[in-house]
């Protein structure tokens, strides 16, 4: 694959290109993949680490005001490295370090951001997975499908999109109690 | 400050839906402004209508990921077998089992990543496999119960076999196998589906499939264009309702990833949209279909009926609700009657599942969470495909 300049990319990915997120992941997973395997992981954590790298990547590109400082690869690198170390340690308290020797920088303060939020996301998803039926589809479809309230409404037999939308400020207030418990 | 008291907490989505009049947007405001602990309330709500937009857009990330995964990198993300509780409990089941015939257990394996084996099938195969199967007469019922029961009311199995001429010449694999034999002609291999019910190598496929097999192999297809092969065994089976639990008995064979769907045991209703993924060819076919009746052949209430145009390989397939819930296990179709299948319920299947549990003392991976519920059917099969193998029983 030729290569493409990581400005390039960063736009591409930002513009919701997917041909760049797809040069971006074949170009980068072989690289996470070994230090993962390197590291007492799996082939399946492996993939799980990089995607979670990709996504806090995806996420900075599209904040206002993010500048990447180094190169995409090294950035991804020394995500993925703080994501596998973090987890190790978990497992084995004694891990004090990866076995690598691909140089990486410091993304600690990203890298916080992006744990507080992965918090709120989980309870979140705790949320609607303890809302039941028929909230968690109209919460689904609406926020995640990003369906119309008319859509939905057809979807889930509604007579007309006021009643969906009735429905919809219900669940949301229910959903609200069971995030902030 | 009475006014604000018309604002109730309904009207913060309705606010943020954009669904307030210019009149209640201005009061709305206001009383942000003034009331600190509404505003706090505001705040939050705020923040989870961001966080569920947010977590909306990673589930479309990971699935354009997992795409490019699948396309780039193959299906299977396998796992090294390390933990050791793992090891423990699998190899207590084996020993219960008292399976002295077991020829390699996998999870002994030294706990390092094994690359797996690929079986590159050239075209030469896919061509045999063509010209078997217009040899026809590919109808029949190995299972003597199920002749006596239906050899009158056209029931029929959706076993696929392949003949015992000619395939020799195009792969090295069976080859060797025939060679192993002693009556060589006397074998036929038969071709049906299994699908995964938990991670660390069990499958649900029919009883008849797998009933009296000498050798039992699991194939799906990874890497590049090719197929993976495991050897497996019957670990449990059941005449009634035709289903039976398999195992994956090979080194190479390591973890499958979490599986993205789930079973369901509630009674799926007459008329819901229902689809089966199997091996009616030398690859895997999506065969969508309607449940026609919650009873199978002659009032049998383990069955449901199905209008579904089903063939022969299609036997021990999974079937989907629209939800990517396994409601059904393919098990057989009514020869002549167009469009009529059957399938075991998904009830008698976890029945199964939990009779091997308690017999063994095991607690296998199976799945939590359907990941693929609010995904399109195109994107539910794109998860789903990789846990269906196709079987291969030499009888």
């Amino acid at each position: 694959m030729d290569r493409v300049d990581d400005n390039v990319l960063v736009g591409g990915i930002r513009e919701g290109n997917n041909q760049m997120l797809n040069i971006v992941y074949t170009t980068h997973y072989p690289m996470i993949r070994k230090l993962v395997l390197d590291n007492s992981g799996s082939e399946a954590e492996a993939k799980d680490v990089f995607q979670e790298a990709i996504i806090i990547l995806h996420e900075n590109i599209n904040t206002k005001g993010f500048n990447l400082t180094c190169k995409i690869k090294t950035y991804i690198y020394s995500v993925s490295r703080n994501i596998w170390l973090k987890e190790l340690k978990k497992r084995l308290p004694q891990t004090k370090d990866l076995n690598d020797h691909i140089q990486f920088v410091d993304i600690n303060r990203d890298f916080e951001k992006h744990e507080e939020k992965k918090l709120r996301l989980n309870k979140i998803n705790q949320a609607l997975n303890e809302i039941g039926e028929p909230c968690k589809s109209i919460l689904v479809y609406f926020f995640f499908n990003q369906l119309t309230m008319e859509e939905i409404a057809a979807k889930m037999g509604y007579t007309n999109a006021d009643n969906a939308k009735n429905q919809k400020y219900k669940c949301f207030k229910r959903l609200k109690k069971l995030v902030l418990k | 400050m009475s006014k604000d008291n018309n604002i109730s907490s309904l009207d913060i989505e309705k606010y943020f839906d954009g669904e307030l009049n210019k009149n209640e947007r201005t009061r709305f405001e206001e009383k942000v402004e003034t009331d600190a602990w509404f505003a706090r309330k505001v705040r939050d709500h705020h923040q989870i209508r961001k966080d569920l937009t947010i977590q909306g857009n990673r589930y479309r990330i990971i699935d354009d990921m997992d795409e490019i995964h699948l396309k780039e990198f193959g299906g299977i993300p396998y796992l090294k077998v390390n933990s050791p509780e793992e090891n423990c409990t699998e190899k207590d089941s084996l020993d219960l089992l008292g399976d002295k015939n077991a020829k390699t257990n996998p999870f002994q394996s030294t706990g390092k990543f094994v690359s797996v084996k690929i079986f590159y099938t050239g075209i030469g195969v896919a061509a045999s496999l063509a010209a078997l199967i217009t040899l026809g007469s590919v109808w029949v019922a190995k299972q003597k119960e199920h002749q006596e029961v239906h050899v009158n009311s056209g029931y029929q199995d959706l076993v696929m076999e392949e003949s015992g001429e000619g395939k020799d010449t195009n792969n090295k694999a069976r080859k060797l196998r025939t060679i192993d034999k002693s009556i060589p002609g006397l074998s036929k291999t038969y071709v049906a589906t299994a699908f995964a019910i938990a991670k660390n190598g069990y499958f649900i496929t029919n009883n008849h499939v797998v009933q009296d097999c000498k050798s039992l192999k699991l194939k799906v297809k990874g890497g590049v264009g090719g197929w993976l092969e495991y050897d497996a065994r019957v670990l449990l089976n059941d005449t009634l309702t035709d289903l039976a639990m398999v195992q994956i008995v090979d080194s190479n064979f390591m973890e499958l990833g979490i599986l993205p769907f789930t079973f369901s045991s509630k009674s799926v209703m007459m008329g819901q949209d229902v689809y089966t993924l199997g091996y009616p060819k030398k690859d895997i076919v999506m065969e969508p279909g309607t449940l026609s009746s919650t009873t199978g052949l002659m009032g049998d209430t383990t069955a449901y009926q199905l209008a579904m145009s089903l063939n022969s390989g299609n036997s021990g397939g999974p079937i989907f609700n629209t939800k990517g819930e396994v409601v059904a296990v393919v098990k057989g179709k009514h020869n002549g009657k167009e469009g009529t299948g059957y399938a075991v319920r998904a009830d008698y299947m976890l029945e199964l599942i939990q009779k091997y549990e308690a017999a063994n003392d095991v607690v296998l991976k199976k799945p939590k969470y359907n990941q693929i519920q609010y995904k399109s059917r195109v994107k539910q099969i794109s998860h789903i495909r990789q846990f269906v193998f196709l079987v291969e029983a030499e009888k």
